[in-house]
């Protein structure tokens, strides 16, 4: 294997950033993987389908618990306990933001009883409830992980999808589709009123998701740069990142992006010759004049050679 | 409860009550301060937006001088207690021609009434404007110097450490109900039993005139709500409001303010409010404050929370300062809304004075004054000397405002014993993210910490709880 003296800091250890890790040490890299909280798995420590993974991977790469990413005067640094250390090659790979109530406009009383999502699951993976009767606004794979993991221990659960998933969600889980608008209870929360009618519960969690690179001066992989609910997508970002990154020669083609599809990466290196497609629901789209098909959530498409920036453009949707 | 008789006991944790008691400390007295809530400032003080003002209008309203007084008395008290405070002017910007040649005449007004009670105006032109703050787009401003904004939380947890340095007694999760005479003693009735005082300070903000007619008093409250947006990142360096129109305007303007540790806050709204518990944010007041300034400033950063603060105003709007009519040992604070906080010291200085026209001693205490040593935070740790850190400041729980584990213990240490208690004095959650990555695991610290049973933490109030235990066998239906 070779060895190379770059040593890439990821900040984040959840699918994305372990997956990311595992990519570039295969590389022959030397990877350093830093995760806020005292656990690894970020918020797929719920999904049966990747826990297995994300245990195997964090076996084999070097994590630091409880090394947190901050901003200090200008750059990003990872604080521990054992200090502050710079960083001179970070990932971001700190998983989705979660939208707050104002940019939901969501308005009201401002009661105990409002989690975003990451508090919900934090308390839970602390043997903590948080609370009786609880709604979780989004529906969506991590969604109803948390409302099949809460209703295991007989919490009475609903979905509140303010869209319209196609998400499969268990029976004896609830789904209302409408939007959140006003919280009622001036100490608990005790009603929340929705577009039509309102519920009686004691919890609202919110779990709609944006991507978000807090560190934008770093380059992003998983969540922190894309909206998708599919692992599949999830580990193909990865290794597009890794062959990136380990690329000889940094210089860049541009993607340019028509249309509400997600592209991944935004830049190329002679390295990578593909290119992950997100389109939930399927599609055809065209890159550089050329139709390619997205049947499921995603493709991976190959990049054409011989051009300078690549254009990419939903050619057809379809309707699902 | 007690059978000690203290020499004040003072209604009310607020910063108004905290401030009183911190005035009083200085004089050989036994002080207690009885409070409803579980912690300081869970009340009116909690809801505003951290300005000390400057002339008030009416400008001959008791308001209008105490916060005068009160401004100057602040550069003092944010020393004494090393409270984050900055001293910034506030600039009333034109938006268009028309209001462009309204400048001349506004400045006039203003230098008459503010300039005359010491505080400097002056016209700011165009370019200038665009030097002071490029966020704003306006023609020309009236600029008004004496303002400034203040850490309220970090003053009211002072406030806390040193009154209880000083030996002033905190009784939390206590109500005030009602009053007893007993010869020359006044027995409060409280949810806790009964405490006995030769005086009384009704502090107690949103109820003081409900306390206050126990004994005679007549001044009735009724209450305005404010509703406040933050934003997560700086977007002036003054506090920036619309230049006023010459027309008598019902409501108060608000303005742009920037927090000291980094927020904006636009606000607030100003409407009446049917009940005291009513303190909902309405989307009609988030879009009138959106509607108010939007065209103000090039908006940076995200909207991040809206907030409201309640204001207990008198049926006449003025601050209602006053013996009780039944005797002289209980003196009443009723309608302490904005700017209360600007006005706190000068009432506190106040109320003593009243207090010794009433027969209490002050003598100057012997004792030497306390020292209370504040640990550094984390945040400040990493801006002065990041090597510094290491163990529990290592742990940072919340990366957007950076609060660590040290952080978090030495609130409790403090006396927090809430969510909103940590929050408020450490500034978790209050960042970018909103809690999203801090405020489950300062839960389940609390929880530790203080070992109490999951279902007793509360956000604030007792009503608040905020977790069970996550066992199957513990649902209660």
């Amino acid at each position: 294997m070779k060895s190379r003296e770059i040593e890439f800091h990821i900040v984040g250890a959840g699918l994305s950033g372990l997956s990311l890790a595992r990519e570039l040490i295969d590389r022959g890299f030397n990877v350093r993987v830093s995760e806020m909280r005292d656990r690894v798995g970020g918020i797929s420590v719920l999904d049966s389908e990747v826990v297995g993974l994300i245990e195997e991977i964090s076996l084999e790469v070097n994590v630091s618990l409880q090394a947190t990413a901050v901003k200090l005067g200008g750059s990003t640094v990872i604080v521990s306990s054992s200090g502050v250390e710079t960083i001179d090659r970070g990932v971001v790979a700190v998983g989705f933001r979660t939208a707050t109530p104002i940019e939901l406009g969501i308005v009201g009383d401002r009661p105990a009883g409002v989690y975003p999502f990451h508090a919900a699951l934090d308390l839970i993976m602390s043997g903590l409830s948080p609370g009786r009767t609880i709604a979780i606004y989004g529906a969506h794979r991590y969604s109803v992980l948390l409302a099949e993991k809460l209703s295991e221990y007989s919490r009475r659960v609903y979905i509140i999808d303010p869209g319209s998933t196609t998400e499969i969600i268990p029976k004896n889980i609830e789904v209302i589709r409408s939007k959140v608008r006003v919280l009622k209870g001036p100490h608990r929360l005790s009603e929340i009123k929705l577009d039509k009618g309102s519920l009686e519960a004691d919890t609202l969690i919110i779990s709609i998701f944006k991507p978000w690179n807090p560190f934008p001066e770093l380059p992003p992989v998983g969540h922190a740069a894309l909206e998708t609910y599919n692992p599949g997508a999830l580990l193909e970002a990865s290794r597009l990142l890794a062959v990136n990154l380990s690329c000889e020669e940094q210089t860049y083609r541009r993607v340019k992006v028509e249309g509400e599809i997600q592209v991944f990466p935004k830049t190329l290196t002679p390295c990578l010759r593909e290119l992950l497609v997100i389109k939930p629901g399927g599609g055809r789209i065209e890159v550089n004049g050329r139709v390619y098909s997205i049947s499921g959530d995603y493709t991976i498409v190959r990049a054409p050679e011989n051009s300078r920036d690549l254009r990419v453009r939903v050619f057809e949707v379809w309707s699902s | 409860m007690e059978s000690k008789t203290y020499d004040v006991a003072i209604i009310g944790a607020g910063v108004v009550g905290l401030l009183v008691a911190y005035e009083l400390s200085k004089f050989d007295l036994s002080i207690a301060i009885v409070e409803r809530e579980a912690e300081p400032g869970f009340g009116v003080s909690k809801g505003h937006a951290g300005v000390i003002h400057v002339v008030q209008p009416p400008f001959n309203s008791l308001k209008s001088i105490l916060a005068i007084y009160g401004n100057r008395l602040y550069d003092k008290v944010s020393r004494e207690l090393k409270v984050d405070m900055v001293r910034l002017p506030a600039l009333l910007v034109a938006r268009s021609r028309a209001q462009l040649a309204l400048i001349p005449v506004i400045y006039a007004i203003l230098k008459l009434v503010y300039g005359v009670r010491g505080f400097k105006v002056s016209i700011v032109t165009g370019e200038e404007l665009r030097l002071l703050e490029p966020n704003i787009e306006g023609y020309a401003a009236v600029m008004v110097e004496g303002y400034s904004v203040i850490d309220s939380f970090e003053l009211i947890y002072r406030l806390l450490d040193e009154c209880r340095a000083r030996g002033v007694d905190l009784l939390f999760n206590t109500e005030a109900r009602g009053f007893r005479f007993e010869d020359d003693i006044i027995v409060i009735e409280t949810s806790r039993g009964s405490i006995k005082a030769r005086y009384v300070v009704n502090s107690a903000g949103l109820d003081s005139d409900i306390l206050a007619s126990k004994t005679g008093g007549s001044e009735r409250i009724k209450t305005f709500l404010g509703v406040m947006l933050v934003f997560d990142t700086l977007q002036v360096k003054s506090i920036v409001a619309p230049l006023p129109s010459l027309r008598p305007a019902k409501t108060k303007g608000g303005g742009i303010i920037p927090t000291v540790w980094g927020n904006t806050i636009w606000g607030p709204s100003f409407t009446i409010v049917a009940s005291r518990e009513d303190r909902g944010v309405r989307a009609e007041d988030i879009i009138d404050v959106i509607r108010r300034f939007k065209e103000l400033v090039k908006i940076k950063g995200r909207l991040i929370k809206a907030y409201s603060g309640i204001r207990p105003s008198t049926i006449n709007g003025d601050f209602s300062i006053s013996y009780s009519p039944l005797t002289k040992r209980i003196i009443n604070l009723v309608g302490i809304e904005s700017p209360g906080l600007t006005a706190a010291p000068a009432i506190a200085l106040i109320v003593a004075k009243m207090l010794r026209d009433a027969g209490l001693k002050l003598v100057a205490t012997r004792r030497a004054p306390h020292r209370t040593i504040h640990a550094l935070s984390t945040r400040a740790k990493l801006a002065l000397n990041p090597s510094d850190i290491s163990g529990y400041d290592g742990v940072v729980i919340c990366p957007c405002m950076r609060v660590s584990l040290a952080d978090i213990i030495e609130a409790i240490k403090r006396g927090a014993s809430t969510l909103d208690g940590i929050i408020f004095r450490t500034k978790l959650g209050m960042g970018s993210c909103q809690g999203q990555h801090c405020i489950g695991r300062a839960i389940v610290i609390l929880q530790k910490l203080t070992g109490a049973s999951p279902r007793s933490l509360t956000k604030n109030t007792s009503g608040s709880w905020l977790v069970e235990e996550l066992r199957v066998d513990r649902v209660e239906e």
